[in-house]
């Protein structure tokens, strides 16, 4: 970075300037201020308010003379008892991520729901300065088992992103909702609304993202509300400028066992912003394994394509049994660029990255669950099969 | 050491959430000053910061360094502030009084200097001058930026570098003003 200058202002006279002016300005502010007092109250309110949304949801189903209970299998609002309330006690306080839940990822956002959720949409404006609408639903637009369905399924319960997932559109007041859901990143301010028939709608912001759950299980809602967080360390990053390089790390003796590996799903949501993350998912090892076979028996790919908007980056780490280092990782990154068609990966004996072509095979073992409802996918005669598509 | 054991080893060194966030506070408003350029939006952002990092104490804790954690939430609830208010609404700085400690050297050349400096963080984005004071006042390396910026490295590095040459040509105007 060292710019060759004739005047003063080198860059290293310019870099202790810089220093010096910085730490002569943060001497100006005031660190008398009892922001850890605030905060531990802030906490205070927050677990407070978490709970007693709980317990006046439960309050509502009371007075309602219907009992609701989470099935503990689905995970989902069990049908209504006439006979009273259920005497099944819970504990609205208890806020712990069940076991065997899985976590959902929308930019810096993670939260956790319950295993067998589909996944669908969440209100976007169609149209800049327009009001809210659901562009795909209301209800699942892919089952948990990945299945992609051409009607959403109102009967189930979803995760929904904001992503215009298809061009049938439905304008506020939704339908009353059947199936509880979860609304990653919505345009909703933070609040409570009592949707009828039991349900609440809650919206919380964690990290500059709104999460909303919508259930009529106060201890469901409150659960999923307390799992939300910003992401942690060793997840995927949340916003990419650019695509990162593909790596492919080995070893003489090769590498040992898959140790983790996982998508990361990114696309421009403003145009020409970055790439924002909008889904993860841990991989199996035979898929990693069927997708790394996949990619390199692909065709190659010469495409001079730069100006990506969706992207799906496989990240895999392997042991490496043979070093004195037992935290010793090997890496290989995949980086499929949905928008120009190709893969890229990197190459053990030379630095420079491999581009293939992507195809179907390329795709298959990764692209299900719910990156289907999320990225619009490759121009191909295949696309609906896996993607959103092209829409209209 | 096994790992189980291990983890709870560190976990039980770790210090409580009022511990740590009584030793870091100062040194977060001071960055939270530098990040924001206003006491106001500071104390917002690190309050903000430090609300989250209570709730999730037991996970932060055990991360390798909360310290970076919880800087990166600051940077983070600045940068969503700053998009939430449509990156129409600049910061306006805190005129506040220069104590006489800060002041040392060349009174006047300092003084022009300390001003272009803080002018020029006053006209970056949210996330340049992120990495402008994480570089210059936190001292970290870029991958660290990146790291903590969400963005690459060389994003990072583009990001000081273009800061340094709107500095250096704001700088030479000046004395081109005063020939």
């Amino acid at each position: 970075m060292t710019e060759p200058t004739s005047d003063r202002w080198s860059d290293d006279e310019l870099e202790r300037r810089v220093r010096g002016a910085l730490e002569r300005r943060s001497r100006m502010a005031a660190i008398d201020v009892p922001v850890v007092e605030r905060a531990r109250a802030a906490a205070r309110r927050r677990r407070a308010g978490r709970v007693s949304a709980g317990l006046a949801a439960a309050a509502v189903v009371a007075v309602a003379g219907v009992a609701v209970a989470v099935d503990g299998d689905r995970g989902r609002d069990a049908p209504r008892d006439p006979a009273g309330p259920s005497t099944t006690a819970v504990d609205p306080a208890d806020t712990s991520v069940p076991a065997g839940w899985r976590v959902e990822s929308w930019r810096g956002l993670e939260v956790s729901v319950p295993p067998d959720w589909g996944w669908g949409a969440a209100p976007i404006r169609p149209v800049a300065g327009d009001d809210l609408a659901l562009c795909g639903g209301p209800g699942a637009m892919v089952t948990a088992a990945g299945q992609k369905l051409v009607n959403a399924d109102a009967s189930l319960p979803y995760v929904g992103r904001p992503v215009l997932q298809s061009d049938m559109c439905v304008g506020a007041p939704y339908p009353q909702p059947e199936a509880p859901y979860v609304w990653l990143g919505a345009a909703l301010e933070p609040g409570t609304v009592e949707l009828g028939d039991g349900y609440v709608q809650e919206t919380v912001v964690v990290g500059g993202a709104s999460v909303t759950v919508a259930t009529a299980d106060a201890e469901l809602r409150a659960r999923i509300l307390a799992s939300a967080t910003e992401t942690g360390p060793g997840a995927c990053r949340a916003v990419r400028d650019q695509p990162p390089p593909p790596v492919r790390e080995t070893t003489v003796e090769g590498r040992g066992d898959l140790h983790v590996a996982r998508i990361c799903a990114y696309r421009r949501l403003d145009g020409d912003g970055p790439l924002d993350l909008v889904y993860s998912a841990d991989v199996a090892a035979g898929d990693v394994e069927g997708t790394l076979a996949a990619v390199d028996a692909a065709p190659p790919s010469d495409v001079l394509c730069k100006d990506t908007s969706e992207v799906v980056v496989l990240e895999a780490t392997y042991l490496d049994p043979y070093s004195p280092d037992p935290d010793l990782r090997l890496r290989e990154r995949t980086v499929f660029d949905l928008t120009c068609g190709h893969v890229t990966t990197g190459d053990w004996f030379t630095p420079a990255p491999v581009q293939r072509r992507l195809t179907e095979a390329t795709v298959r073992p990764w692209a299900s669950g719910g990156v289907g409802s999320v990225l619009v996918g490759p121009s191909a005669p295949w696309v609906y099969d896996y993607f959103i598509g092209m829409q209209g | 050491m096994d790992v189980g054991v291990a983890e709870q080893s560190r976990a039980a060194d770790a210090p409580t959430f009022e511990e740590w966030a009584t030793a870091r506070a100062p040194a977060l408003l001071r960055f939270g000053y530098l990040l924001t350029g206003s006491q106001h939006a500071a104390e917002d952002a690190v309050q903000t910061a430090l609300t989250r990092a209570c709730e999730k104490w037991g996970r932060v804790s055990r991360t390798a360094d909360p310290d970076t954690y919880v800087r990166r939430m600051v940077v983070n609830a600045h940068v969503s502030a700053w998009r939430k208010a449509g990156r129409r609404e600049l910061s306006v700085a805190d005129v506040r009084d220069v104590p006489p400690s800060a002041l040392h050297g060349d009174p006047a050349d300092r003084v022009a200097t300390d001003d272009a400096v803080w002018r020029m963080c006053g006209g970056l984005p949210a996330r340049p001058r992120a990495a402008v004071v994480l570089r210059y006042y936190e001292d970290l390396e870029y991958a660290e930026i990146g790291a903590v910026l969400g963005c690459s490295e060389a994003t990072a590095r583009s990001y000081v570098h273009r800061a340094l040459t709107a500095l250096r040509a704001q700088l030479r105007a000046g004395e081109h003003g005063h020939d």
